[in-house]
């Protein structure tokens, strides 16, 4: 995926913050800090940062969007999207852990998430 | 938002998961390939499952193009469903090995277990677009040197039939050099189907993906395999309007076996190179007459005879011979441009048996359909898997089935 140009700018003014609680106060090693070790640190903050933006987008759009009634696919009854479960999810930067609302259609024997298509949000 | 409720990866990492699933030595070392390759701490458990069920979803999107294909009235099986058309259509076949362990085996499955192993047949297919000339003249009239070369006939006839011809003498090994033959088709695209099922419902796959590749329009189409019955089965009942042609390898690994057989390299020899041209111009029934003559002097095997005596091996050639000499018109094949050998499916079998094939290896049923399927997938230059995973968020349906408490 492209990255604006504004955007591109934004993550260098946050690295350029970043580099301080990661090395202190100069925002760099000591001389003769092994590149691999700065390799390794840089990058957990990049998983670390690309996990915090897919759980808090995911978090987000479930509290904002995923509240409403649902319908079942199966039956096309309307089902109150009551209850919440907890889901985690292994993605490629780490883990991704937030919450949403499902409910349940008793007479099809089926919980449904609503941020998904034919149900809520259709966008997802 | 394209994931299930049941998901426990996210798309990304789920196609990694599969790939190293499906490619690595054990699922172990998937996990291992994973951790080092993409920083991914996977267990094996999760890669087995997960892999497992993108393998069974990939055979039901198979089974249902199948079935949509078997419900085609007949005048559309001969219709090509898309607009390119191979030139030249080939189907080959053939079985690889793996081994089976069902944990809630029936009667039947333990007793077959107890008499055979744990070994079984499963079933490869390749399908070949190719692109070749038609020629008045056979392109390539003498056999290639390659064919005529002991050391290298040896070899062959070990690796294909398992024959062994003794080494009594050195022998002056001329330079055979693998290189293409004239008129020779080259490949342009293969797929592979592959599958544990019976022979009939392998035909039926076989059948609806040749379809679907839009084989049946094609102008030339041969069907390439060595002499074993299944092949033939398959051939008659589903690609019967295909050139049928007997793997030229095979059947020189038993005119091979048949001419040494009792005799010293010496006099063996220059007559294998007589049968091998015969066999190559199309002029089977000669190396037929003359194995008849050779039996002749040796005599018939007798009922316990060992496979190894020169008198069974020369049955055995004459046997296969009399069986197969429908399919072994090679010099017509060639100059209809057709391909004589079954060597990419023989490649093939060897490239799935390096996943699913080991002493230490042991599958179920489920687990091997999958795998096999998953396999094929990978293999196939039709890249079935990409449009697979591009279509998957779309098949997510949100829902989840639960049970309620009794």
């Amino acid at each position: 995926m492209a990255i604006s140009n504004e955007l591109r700018k934004r993550l260098e003014d946050i690295a350029r913050e970043l580099r301080k609680n990661l090395w202190g106060p100069k925002g760099y090693p000591p001389w003769g800090t092994k590149f691999v070790d700065m390799e390794e640190k840089t990058a957990d903050v990049g998983d670390a940062l690309a996990c915090a933006l897919l759980a808090q987008t995911l978090q987000e759009q479930a509290e904002q969007e995923g509240h409403g009634a649902g319908k079942c696919g199966g039956c096309g009854e309307p089902i109150p999207l009551e209850e919440i479960a907890g889901r985690l999810l292994q993605a490629k930067r780490g883990e991704a852990a937030w919450q949403e609302s499902y409910g349940r259609c008793k007479r099809c024997r089926k919980a449904f998430f609503p941020s998904l298509p034919g149900v809520g949000n259709q966008s997802g | 938002m394209g994931i299930s409720p049941d998901d426990t990866a996210s798309p990304v990492v789920l196609r990694k998961m599969v790939y190293a699933g499906s490619h690595a030595s054990s699922f172990e070392q998937a996990s291992k390939d994973l951790k080092e390759e993409a920083e991914l701490d996977i267990s094996t458990q999760r890669i087995m499952r997960a892999t497992k069920r993108i393998g069974q979803e990939r055979v039901e999107q198979r089974d249902a193009q199948m079935d949509a294909w078997a419900k085609l009235p007949l005048p559309e099986h001969q219709r090509s469903p898309r607009e390119q058309v191979p030139q030249v259509a080939c189907v080959e076949m053939d079985g690889g090995r793996l081994q089976i362990r069902n944990r809630k085996a029936s009667d039947e499955e333990k007793q077959r277990t107890r008499k055979a192993g744990f070994w079984r047949e499963d079933k490869v297919g390749c399908l070949l677009s190719m692109t070749s000339t038609v020629s008045e003249e056979d392109p390539c009239p003498e056999i290639p040197k390659t064919l005529v070369d002991l050391e290298r006939m040896r070899k062959i006839s070990r690796e294909i039939k398992g024959f062994c011809v003794p080494d009594e003498e050195e022998s002056p090994r001329d330079e055979a050099v693998s290189q293409r033959r004239p008129g020779q088709p080259e490949v342009l695209v293969r797929s592979v189907v592959a599958t544990r099922e019976d022979v009939h419902a392998f035909g039926k796959q076989l059948a609806a993906a040749a379809w679907q590749r839009g084989f049946a329009a094609a102008s030339r189409k041969a069907f390439v395999a060595d002499g074993q019955e299944a092949n033939w089965t398959v051939w008659g009942r589903y690609f019967s309007h295909y050139t049928p042609i007997l793997d030229f390898i095979h059947a020189i690994c038993y005119v091979f076996a048949a001419a040494m057989a009792g005799r010293p390299r010496r006099e063996g020899w220059p007559i294998y190179c007589q049968w091998a041209q015969w066999v190559w111009s199309g002029q089977v029934q000669r190396v037929i007459e003359a194995l008849a003559v050779r039996q002749q002097e040796l005599g018939l095997p007798t009922k316990d005879e060992s496979e190894e005596s020169p008198r069974s091996k020369v049955a055995d050639a004459l046997r296969y011979l009399e069986n197969q000499k429908s399919r072994m018109h090679y010099d017509a094949y060639r100059r209809q441009g057709l391909p004589i050998t079954s060597s990419h499916i023989e490649s093939t079998v060897k490239q799935i048996n390096r996943r699913v094939k080991g002493t230490e290896k042991f599958w179920s049923e489920g687990g091997a359909e999958a795998l096999l399927q998953l396999a094929a997938d990978y293999l196939s230059e039709t890249n079935p898997l990409t449009t697979f995973w591009k279509g998957r968020p779309d098949r997510a349906t949100g829902q989840r089935h639960y049970h309620g408490a009794a």
